[in-house]
């Protein structure tokens, strides 16, 4: 009972929207009331829809314009409804118990899909009212006449029975759920009759190419026995026997299955492959040869599902010429669709793309490699830990530093990332690798300075005549060492100048602490040496600031580089290491060892400087070393 | 009145109640909407064009299939009564879980999710192929049946996740509407060995086994094909003639056989009598 006063409460709100009811009365006498309106009403209408649909309008409190928005002939028909379900459920309620919710479920699907129709019209959407039933209705079939009489023009074709889908919609549809194409081809020649467009797409062929060749032209040569006789018409293969599958015997090859062979209607389904061509537009290749085999890269073979039947034109409505001969005087064809073979267990690779090795290295200012990625030891030979500390100029070829430096400078100034040109890194063994970087600055936010340079480095598959290369070019510069110095713009260079790897790093990053220094505090104590630094002499005063400016911002390097420069101490004299031909001696004045020099070479240089430093620091420069922590 | 809207035969039209006349209009709008968002490919279309475009269902061997997302039949091609002995117009609109084996239905709802591939992989993988058991309502001697007794039938179904993108068509209200997948696929069914209508050729062969596949009878076309004499397979296990790398598919496939009853392989490679794969 508590479910009918529900209902009933709820239409009854309506109705006293559309009858002059008093509201004021209690629920109970309004539902009498309603229900006494209603049966008035009653002799108007016969029931239209279901009892449900009525409670269900009435269940929407927000539909009360709707009514109005339509007719006045909607109440009356609307009413009937109402009156109905209501009926029934008063006079019967102790049994109509499962029947109410047997409504109660239609009335709901009737509303989903009713809210679904709505959703689908487009009239109906920018409306944001629910909108009554029976408004979404018309506008559905006003919606549907308008599609009708619309481009795609499907009801006009006389010939089919309308279906629910015009006949080029099912093709596109098809075509979108597997990549296939219509294919008809003659049963006597194999002669492509007919092929839809979508074969440009799997086959790469045009259609119009493919058009009136002839079939076994594009069929693997070994699938062209298999292909002649699912065509064959009425002579069976000789070894084609049927066999019954559930006893294993033959079975007669009788006269009857023979002939539905060739009937219309007959169905086919085969595998077979097809030449496709993998350049899709270039059709000059394939004119030569359609008989090439497998391996030839031009021609590749694709595996298609082909289910079709048989078919038979009377010959006058193809019009071709030829077919008088014939016995019968229709052509038979094989329509088929064919379907790129979703099932295929292993995978040939088109193209094996390899990814190529790349590696990340971190490092300072001034080139020195503050991390270097495990991986880059598969690329360049040394360990990480054999590299950190060094400069990364030591491993340039001296061909690319020119260009290498001025990334560096760059990268410094710029936040964005630099892809550098393809370079050569030495490796272990001295051979070299072409790598290809980008480059990267990470600067501080807070001290907006520039801490560290991501590198991220690509390695350029090169070919095998280059090691050879590269040894030659490496002896030819290792004698063009004493007398060739790579001119490096922006350094300070010249003949008293020492250019060697790690200095190449360092003035750069130098350049920028300058511009820092400049910029933020130019009075600073620090700066001061740098002047007369380096007016004093090109060969001292650039490494003096650097080694100052080095240790000033990274601490960590600058005890590394002392360590190293004592390290090198010992071992300078015992150098005799990788590079064949380097100097034994340092030549102070014009060293190049850019790119080729060792480990040892490198920091035995700078410990010579170092020492040179010394002496010069009772020249009026004392005051700056104070801070630096130095061992001697 | 709605119903006579429909583009629908009119015997078919005149007969059908109003839930169905709904079902069948969403349906229906919901195809046309999925259809218009695709390009269309501007091609002149031949005389003969026209007229094989009713040839693609026939040469078919299943039917056509369209599922959004949650799994309601947007559209079904005609000869589904062919193949699963269901009508058309019962089926369409209606969520396609009423008539798929329970078992599968799990495996359906996976095959309906579109993901949407990471930015690294540009293209997410749109193919679906899989085998679902429907029900059926043939007999063998090609009779209907009423829905309420019918047996399953294994299909194999293949086809595309599209997605419509409304980005071309805008509610007036100014909402963009959100891509929505579908599937399409055709299901065929698998061809039962024993059927005759389809002849087999020469490069087909017969074989039977026991179910762990030890062959127990083999046809002797596999002579010329592979070299190997009937009599050399029986009570031999068909696994020591697979391939390696194909092993996997083949197994899964032969846990599907257990599963559903009835499969078919992809292409796989079996050893040959002198060496070498075929």
């Amino acid at each position: 009972m508590k479910s009918i006063i529900q209902h009933t409460g709820g239409f009854s709100l309506r109705l006293s929207l559309l009858f002059p009811i008093p509201t004021t009365t209690a629920g109970g006498s309004t539902c009498a009331a309603a229900l006494r309106s209603l049966q008035r009403a009653h002799r108007l209408q016969s029931v239209g829809m279901s009892a449900g649909d009525s409670e269900g309008t009435a269940d929407r409190p927000e539909e009360d314009e709707g009514p109005k928005q339509v007719g006045p002939s909607l109440p009356a028909v609307e009413l009937p409804r109402k009156r109905k379900g209501d009926v029934e459920e008063r006079s019967d309620a102790h049994v109509q118990e499962p029947h109410r919710q047997i409504e109660k479920r239609r009335r709901d699907k009737m509303n989903n899909l009713i809210d679904e129709l709505s959703a689908m019209i487009p009239a109906c959407q920018p409306l944001t009212r629910r909108l009554d039933k029976l408004t979404v209705l018309r506008k559905a079939v006003q919606h549907l006449k308008a599609l009708k009489a619309g481009p795609s023009g499907a009801f006009t074709d006389t010939n089919h029975k309308p279906s629910i889908l015009p006949q080029d919609d099912l093709r596109h549809l098809l075509l979108s759920a597997a990549d296939g194409f219509l294919l008809v081809v003659s049963c006597d020649r194999a002669k492509i009759v007919f092929l839809s467009e979508s074969v440009s797409k799997i086959l790469n062929f045009s259609r119009l190419e493919l058009t009136g060749q002839s079939l076994f032209d594009f069929i693997h040569p070994k699938d062209i026995n298999k292909v002649k006789e699912q065509l064959s018409s009425s002579e069976l293969h000789p070894r084609q026997r049927l066999i019954d599958a559930a006893t294993g015997s033959q079975v007669q090859a009788d006269s009857p299955v023979r002939a539905s062979n060739l009937s219309t209607g007959a169905r086919r389904a085969f595998f077979c492959r097809m030449k496709h061509s993998r350049l899709a537009g270039n059709h000059e290749e394939k004119r030569p040869m359609p008989n090439s085999f497998k391996k030839k890269d031009s021609y590749r073979y694709c595996t298609l599902h082909c289910t079709g039947y048989m078919r038979s034109w009377p010959s006058s409505q193809m019009g071709l010429e030829g077919e008088a001969e014939k016995e019968t005087s229709c052509l038979t064809c094989l329509v088929m669709v064919c379907r790129l073979h979703p099932h295929v267990s292993h995978h040939q690779p088109k193209d094996i793309t390899i990814k190529s090795t790349e590696f990340v290295t971190r490092c300072a200012l001034d080139g020195k490699f503050t991390f270097v990625d495990q991986q880059a030891t598969t690329v360049i030979g040394y360990l990480p830990q054999e590299v950190l500390g060094t400069s990364c100029y030591e491993y340039f070829h001296q061909d690319d530093l020119q260009h290498l430096a001025e990334t560096h400078r760059q990268v410094l100034r710029s936040k964005e990332k630099i892809e550098t040109q393809r370079y050569k890194f030495k490796t272990k063994h001295g051979s070299y690798v072409s790598l290809q970087s980008q480059w990267f600055s990470f600067t501080n936010p807070w001290t907006k300075e520039v801490e560290f340079i991501v590198s991220s480095n690509r390695v350029i598959s090169r070919g095998p005549g280059h090691t050879k290369d590269e040894e030659a070019g490496v002896s030819k510069a290792l004698q063009e060492d004493t007398k060739q110095i790579p001119i490096i713009p922006g350094l300070s260079s010249g003949l008293g100048t020492m250019i060697y790897a790690g200095s190449i790093g360092t003035q750069i990053a130098n350049e920028l602490i300058d511009s820092y220094r400049m910029n933020s505090s130019p009075s600073s104590g620090a700066s001061s040496p740098f002047g007369p630094a380096q007016e004093k002499g090109p060969l001292v005063s650039p490494q003096t600031s650097r080694s100052a400016s080095s240790r000033e911002d990274t601490a960590g390097s600058s005890s590394q580089s002392q360590s190293d420069s004592r390290t090198a101490e010992g071992m300078s004299s015992a150098t005799s290491e990788s590079t064949a031909g380097e100097p034994s001696q340092l030549d102070l004045d014009n060293m190049v060892v850019p790119g080729l020099s060792s480990f040892s070479n490198d920091e035995a240089a700078m410990a010579v400087i170092l020492s040179l430093l010394e002496t010069d620091v009772n020249m009026g420069q004392s005051g700056q070393f104070e801070d630096l922590h130095w061992p001697f | 009145e709605l119903a006579q809207q429909l583009p629908l035969p009119h015997s078919v039209s005149s007969s059908l109640d109003k839930a169905s006349i709904m079902r069948l209009t969403i349906s229906y709008l919901r195809m046309r909407k999925l259809l218009t968002s695709d390009e269309p490919v501007a091609e002149e279309e031949t005389e003969l064009d026209i007229q094989l475009n009713s040839s693609y269902l026939k040469a078919l061997d299943g039917f056509l299939i369209v599922l959004s997302e949650d799994g309601d039949i947007i559209y079904l091609s005609e000869n589904v009564n062919k193949c699963l002995g269901l009508a058309q117009f019962d089926l369409t609109g209606h969520s396609v879980f009423d008539f798929t084996h329970p078992c599968d239905q799990e495996e359906l709802r996976e095959m309906l999710i579109h993901r949407t591939g990471s930015k690294k992989t540009k293209e997410s993988n749109t193919e679906r192929s899989f085998f679902l058991r429907m029900k059926c309502t043939l007999t063998s001697r090609g009779r209907t049946v009423n829905v309420k007794s019918a047996t399953w039938k294994v299909l194999h179904c293949s086809g595309h996740v599209r997605v419509y993108d409304p980005h071309t068509e805008q509610t007036t209200n100014g909402l963009k509407e959100p891509p929505v997948p579908y599937l399409v696929l055709i299901c065929d069914p698998v061809p039962h060995p024993s059927n005759i209508e389809v002849p087999l050729d020469t490069k087909t062969f017969l074989s039977r086994h026991t179910m762990d596949m030890k062959f127990t009878y083999c046809d002797e076309r596999i002579t010329e094909l592979m070299g190997y004499d009937p009599e050399d397979l029986l009570n031999r296990s068909v696994y020591e003639y697979y391939h390696a790398l194909d092993s996997d598919h083949l197994t899964k496939t032969h846990h599907n056989l257990f599963v559903k009853g009835q499969v078919s392989t992809g292409q796989y490679r079996m050893l040959a009598k002198r060496g070498g794969f075929v």
